[in-house]
């Protein structure tokens, strides 16, 4: 059995440069957070950036880039909407708060659907927001994307968090994907270490140390959260400059 | 919309998929959940193959009917059902605009219909699409 997707993903993905897989081991440590502001901090410094919510179960995707037109397709699929100057993707801007149960079969179709049927363009950096762990999402797009592929991981400095976020590390590294680094989250809520300390522990680059930032939780999408508070875009800022480090 | 590029992929990947040899049949399976017009696939498949090795090659369209059962109470139904259950959980802003007209996502991502069902009978959502979501090359036929 051939599968025709497959090669219009080839095609449809073919001006795209660079792809950055956002995971980690838990939930709910930063991850669309911070793949959001990575993907607004790239566009409004001149790159164009996708912004891909691969989460379908805990999709946030469509709250931190929201949109106030109608999608619209074309000969080429679905167009991607663009919010804050970011083309943006979620299964939220189609399902809305409807909960969206998918099982392994079902997950691998979507991940298919979505890809052959949305117009990407071209796109310096394709940022994907992953669900926590080691799923479907990330063996597909190492498989379908292989070369254009880097990861990123984001962790709190939880002893727990950091346990898993080293399991992670060693599956990558064995899987041979390329990973940049990983961003250490909310570092002033658990234990505050310092940066060399834990490159020391988990044997990789340090893309950056975000605060915990109470005030952002005011602001509904990403580019509010950031432009409203000038210390945590500093932050992010400076991963971003890590980042475009790791290209250059 | 998309019959032409989805012919286009099928004859690259049938042609990529065999060496030497001459290519007698390939058959296509399609459900009705990929929403394509079968005739005008077709056409695409006669035109776009007509350049290629695949000119005389007969391409067989077998086309499977949606059906959805729910795991929790055992109900079946069909597309026209699917599409009115469909209907009731999406606001309009939810649809894509496509030359004036406003198409259901699920005619561009056809798995999101998943999300979109609720059982008919029971309310349930732990739904199953036992067929209709087919797109495959499910048989290249070669000459021995
Ligand atoms: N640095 C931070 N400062 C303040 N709140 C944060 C920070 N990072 C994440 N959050 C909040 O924590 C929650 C979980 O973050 P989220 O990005 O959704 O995690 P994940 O995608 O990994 O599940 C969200 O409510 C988010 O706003
Ligand atoms: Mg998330
Ligand atoms: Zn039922």
């Amino acid at each position: 059995m051939i599968d025709p997707r497959l090669k219009l993903i080839d095609k449809k993905l073919e001006k795209v440069e660079s792809i950055i897989l956002f995971g980690s081991g838990k939930g709910g440590v930063g991850k669309s957070i911070i793949s959001s502001a990575i993907s607004y901090i790239l566009s409004s410094r001149g790159e164009s950036v996708a912004y891909i919510d691969l989460d379908f179960y805990g999709s946030a995707g469509s709250n931190l880039f929201t949109i106030n037109s109608q999608i619209r397709g074309c000969r080429g699929g679905i167009e991607l909407p663009v919010s804050d100057g970011v083309k943006v993707i979620s299964t939220g801007y189609f399902l809305s708060d409807n909960p969206f149960p998918l099982m392994g079969k079902d997950k691998l179709d979507l991940l298919l659907d979505l890809f052959s049927a949305i117009d990407f363009g071209s796109l310096d950096f394709m940022i994907i927001d992953l669900p926590p762990g080691m799923g479907d999402e990330i063996t597909f797009t190492q498989r379908m994307f292989k070369d254009k592929v880097s990861v990123a991981l984001v962790t709190v400095s939880s002893e727990m968090s950091l346990t898993v976020v080293e399991r992670l590390i060693k599956y990558i590294s064995a899987e041979r994907i390329n990973l940049l680094g990983v961003i250490v989250n909310m570092v002033n809520l658990f234990r505050n270490y310092r940066l060399e300390e834990l490159k020391d522990r988990l044997q990789t680059r340090i893309l950056g140390m975000v605060s915990y930032h109470p005030e952002i939780e005011l602001f509904r999408t990403i580019k509010e959260k950031l432009e409203n508070t000038p210390s945590f875009k500093n932050e992010l800022e400076e991963v971003v400059e890590n980042i475009l480090e790791c290209f250059r | 919309m998309h019959e032409w590029s989805i012919a286009e992929s099928i004859i690259e990947a049938v042609i990529q998929s065999v060496k030497y040899q001459k290519i007698l049949e390939v058959e296509i399976k399609i459900g009705e959940l990929r929403d394509l017009d079968i005739e005008i696939l077709r056409e695409s498949l006669k035109i776009l193959s007509s350049e290629t090795i695949l000119r005389d090659t007969k391409f067989d369209i077998i086309v499977s009917k949606a059906v959805f059962k729910c795991f929790d109470c055992g109900e079946e139904w069909g597309m026209r059902e699917a599409l009115k259950i469909m209907e009731n959980m999406l606001t309009v802003d939810k649809y894509v605009l496509e030359e004036n007209e406003l198409e259901p996502p699920i005619h561009f991502i056809p798995s999101l219909v998943i999300g979109l069902q609720r059982c008919p009978k029971c309310g349930g959502m732990d739904i199953n699409i036992e067929s209709g979501r087919e797109l495959e090359i499910s048989k290249v036929k070669v000459e021995e």
